[in-house]
């Protein structure tokens, strides 16, 4: 096959299908503004109706004003509301793969078939220029894959188990060079495009609904009102016919991404082979084909082959025999059913029987047992049995705050302590990219609950070693920064009736981004300084006459971020 | 407006047309020259992390394969003179002698890795060596990182090659500079594929 003229072709189709895509926006604001301009012209003639009568000459152009101004109205609402739902429907990928219910591939794994399928993604990176994407693993007896993201910078591929178990090597490079086409040519993003415009036209039908529900209301009250139905009718029937087409459009140009992306994997791999076994290994696997994992349906475009069944969806998919054809001419559909099949089917049993699926298969059980454990056992036990203790505080974050309260205080602070010792041992770019998805996870909600506050704060010197002796603190920043974490301090337990020797600050003025500061601009401070402030938060803890254990974990990592790791809490 | 005016209005938006015609020309080809030199990095990077991987490799064979000395050190030494070439390849990526140069002591390094994998066959302990078949999972993504990344390079020189060629852009290339490159080839068609790990 010529994998180039292959692209070509189809980079052509669907870039024509885009221009006919456009061509229907267009005419579904232009057809408006002839209506509009007909209504004009026919009020003029002092009628109220939408049939065609001559043009009254002497008013031509303010009908042809009326005809430019609502096909320019209606464009830009079809635009406004494309920018909107591309806004809203702009996710993150690592949060797509998430919600898929994937698991993010460690760097450092040290499971082979892992280890393998992470060298695959970066031989693929090398051949088509494109950044090592994050990856992921989806829990599914499927064959398939999917990419996400929206510029090559900030993407992720992700590939089912099934993939790693039933393919071999040079298929799953195969597969996943296909998904690498996917984002190196874009696909996503235009396929947001074109999701936004959908949008946008079933708005135009939306507003015919409104108005004829509208006039349908008036007209019972007042019988001259009845004017606005025809409108809504044809604003229904517009915006509803601009939806079917560009639904076919839509999905007449993602099959032909996906004949791009398939003749793109053999140009990255040179190997028309990989491809086209993977394809047949999916065609035979085809029952289970379907992924199960919720939430598949908003993202049913982006899988290899169609990922999702529904009824009534037009296929995003070309046929898996055509895909075939088009990089292996040839392919022979019965032949292959009569015969090839079986072996392949032999060659997938056995390469799940092999080394490979004992190792992963073993994994898998684990992974179910995990489940189930999740199921009864507390979180800290079941990461603690697995010495990943960044990975329960990852989890803990995104449960939310109450599950940080389920943990004793004795866990939290293992959790958080060797979670920065993980921390550390991480390459600086995994250290930055942890942090950013902390951060991330941090600011989900808006706002900063104390246990998010006291994760950030534990985390942040392992992954920004600060040297101590570098700079120096006048009194007065020494000062402020006191009286800052004195206030926080107060404010732990319901101190509000107390009194105290210091300056309170109020509470509504005291950030979490104040204290953490603060408590950094401390560890530049000298010994004496940090014993008395030590010491003097231990006063404010024991004021109510108990130490709470929100305050003894502040304590403990206050005197973590100091360097002072003797002090000690007690009653 | 008179004649002239409208002929100047004409003549100046032809001028100014074409110089942004010429700067667009300017920098496709500084892209597609960006590209190719990039993409040679990579096969850089490649190959620099194979010479590492290589020594890796040999040192846990020797426990096992005492007795190969000589092939063992054949690797070596080939190893040692990819290297080299490699450098001077660096040095001098336009230069035809560098690039033949280079592409024969790399057919070198693939044959004798090429015998030694097949001394690795007769050795079932050292295969089943699990430090051994991470190595060599490694040495097989290495070799295909490397190869692709000669694709890589191989298609941006294409790129680059039919870009200056094209027409108009072949009548200022020669004035930016630019020059047809070579594109890296394998001595032997038998080489390309002589380092083959199997299990």
């Amino acid at each position: 096959m010529n994998f180039f003229e292959d692209q070509r072709l189809a980079r052509k189709r669907s870039s024509r299908l885009l221009t006919l895509f456009y061509f229907v926006v267009f005419a579904v604001s232009a057809i408006c503004g002839t209506i509009a301009a007909m209504y004009a012209n026919n009020a003029h003639r002092g009628r109220g109706d939408l049939y065609f009568h001559s043009l009254d000459l002497s008013i031509s152009k303010s009908v042809f004003i009326w005809f430019a101004a609502v096909t320019t109205l209606i464009a830009a609402l079809i635009l406004i509301k494309t920018w909107f739902e591309v806004r809203s429907l702009k996710k993150d990928p690592s949060q797509v793969c998430k919600s898929l219910g994937a698991r993010k591939v460690l760097h450092n794994s040290r499971d082979f078939y892992e280890k393998q399928y992470i060298n695959i993604v970066e031989e693929m990176s090398i051949a088509s220029s494109v950044p090592v994407p994050e990856i992921y693993v989806l829990e599914d007896n499927a064959i398939n894959a999917f990419a996400c993201g929206f510029d090559i910078n900030s993407a992720a591929v992700c590939v089912t188990s099934g993939c790693m178990q039933k393919l071999t090597r040079d298929e799953l490079q195969a597969v996943v060079a296909h998904e690498y086409s996917h984002i190196f040519n874009g696909d996503m993003k235009l396929n947001l495009k074109l999701l936004g415009m959908l949008a946008g036209l079933i708005l135009i039908f939306k507003i015919g609904v409104n108005l004829m529900r509208s006039s349908g209301r008036s007209s019972r009250r007042d019988s001259k009102g009845g004017s606005l139905a025809p409108l809504g009718l044809g604003l229904m029937a517009i915006g509803g016919l601009g939806y079917l087409g560009g639904i076919v459009l839509k999905a007449a140009i993602s099959r032909q991404r996906e004949f791009l992306a398939d003749a793109s994997s053999v140009q990255y791999t040179r190997n028309p082979e990989g491809i086209a076994g993977a394809l047949k290994k999916i065609y035979i696997n085809h029952s289970q084909g379907i992924i199960h994992a919720k939430n598949a349906t908003q993202a049913s475009h982006m899988f290899l082959v169609e990922g999702v069944k529904s009824f009534f969806s037009l296929s995003t998919h070309p046929p898996i025999f055509e895909r075939i054809k088009a990089v292996d001419k040839n392919f022979d559909e019965k032949r292959f059913l009569k015969e090839d099949a079986a072996s392949l089917m032999q060659e997938m049993t056995e390469l799940q029987k092999s080394e490979k699926s004992n190792t992963r298969s073993q994994d898998e059980r684990m992974r179910d047992a995990r489940e189930k454990l999740l199921k009864i056992a507390p979180l800290f036990l079941l990461y603690q049995s697995q010495n990943n203790y960044l990975g329960l505080v990852q989890t803990l974050l995104r449960r939310g705050n109450d599950d940080f309260g389920h943990l004793s205080e004795e866990e939290l602070e293992t959790a958080l302590e060797k979670a920065s010792g993980e921390l550390k041992e991480l390459p600086q770019t995994e250290r930055q990219k942890i942090l950013q998805e902390i951060i991330k996870e941090v600011n989900a909600d808006g706002k900063i609950s104390f246990y998010e506050f006291l994760v950030v704060a534990y985390l942040k010197p392992s992954l920004e070693p600060v040297k101590v002796e570098d700079k120096k603190l006048s009194s007065g920043q020494v000062k402020d920064f006191s009286l800052v974490l004195k206030s926080f301090f107060y404010y732990l337990d319901d101190n509000a009736d107390l009194k105290v020797n210091f300056s309170l600050i109020e509470k509504n003025k005291l950030g979490y981004g104040k204290i953490l500061s603060a408590i950094e601009g401390y560890r530049f401070s000298t010994p004496k300084q940090k014993e008395l402030i030590l010491k003097e938060l231990k006063e404010i803890a024991t004021l109510n006459g108990f130490i709470s254990k929100k305050e003894r974990i502040t304590f403990k990592l206050f005197c973590h971020m100091l360097g002072v790791p003797g002090f000690v809490l007690d009653d | 407006m008179s004649p002239n005016l409208i002929g100047g209005i004409v003549a100046g938006v032809v001028i100014i047309g074409g110089f942004f015609y010429v700067v667009g020309i300017f920098n496709k080809l500084v892209r597609l020259a960006n590209g190719y030199k990039n993409a040679f990095a990579q096969i850089d990077v490649q190959l620099q992390r194979r010479y590492e991987l290589i020594p890796n490799l040999v040192e846990v064979a020797k426990k096992y394969m005492a007795h190969e000395r000589e092939t063992l050190e054949a690797v070596i030494h080939a190893r040692n003179q990819a290297l080299a070439a490699k450098d001077s390849l660096k040095a001098d990526p336009s230069s035809d002698q560098a690039a033949k140069n280079f592409a024969k002591s790399e057919g070198a390094l693939n044959s004798s890795m090429g015998g030694f994998l097949a001394l690795f066959e007769s050795y079932p302990d050292l295969k089943a060596n699990d430090n051994m078949k991470s190595l060599m999972e490694e040495l097989t993504s290495t070799e295909n990182k490397v190869g692709f990344a000669r694709q890589n390079y191989n298609d941006s020189v294409m790129h680059f090659n039919v870009g200056i060629q094209e027409f108009p852009a072949n009548i200022f290339a020669g004035m930016f500079g630019h020059t047809t490159v070579p594109q890296l080839e394998i001595e032997d068609v038998k080489m390309r594929s002589a380092v083959k790990v199997e299990f």
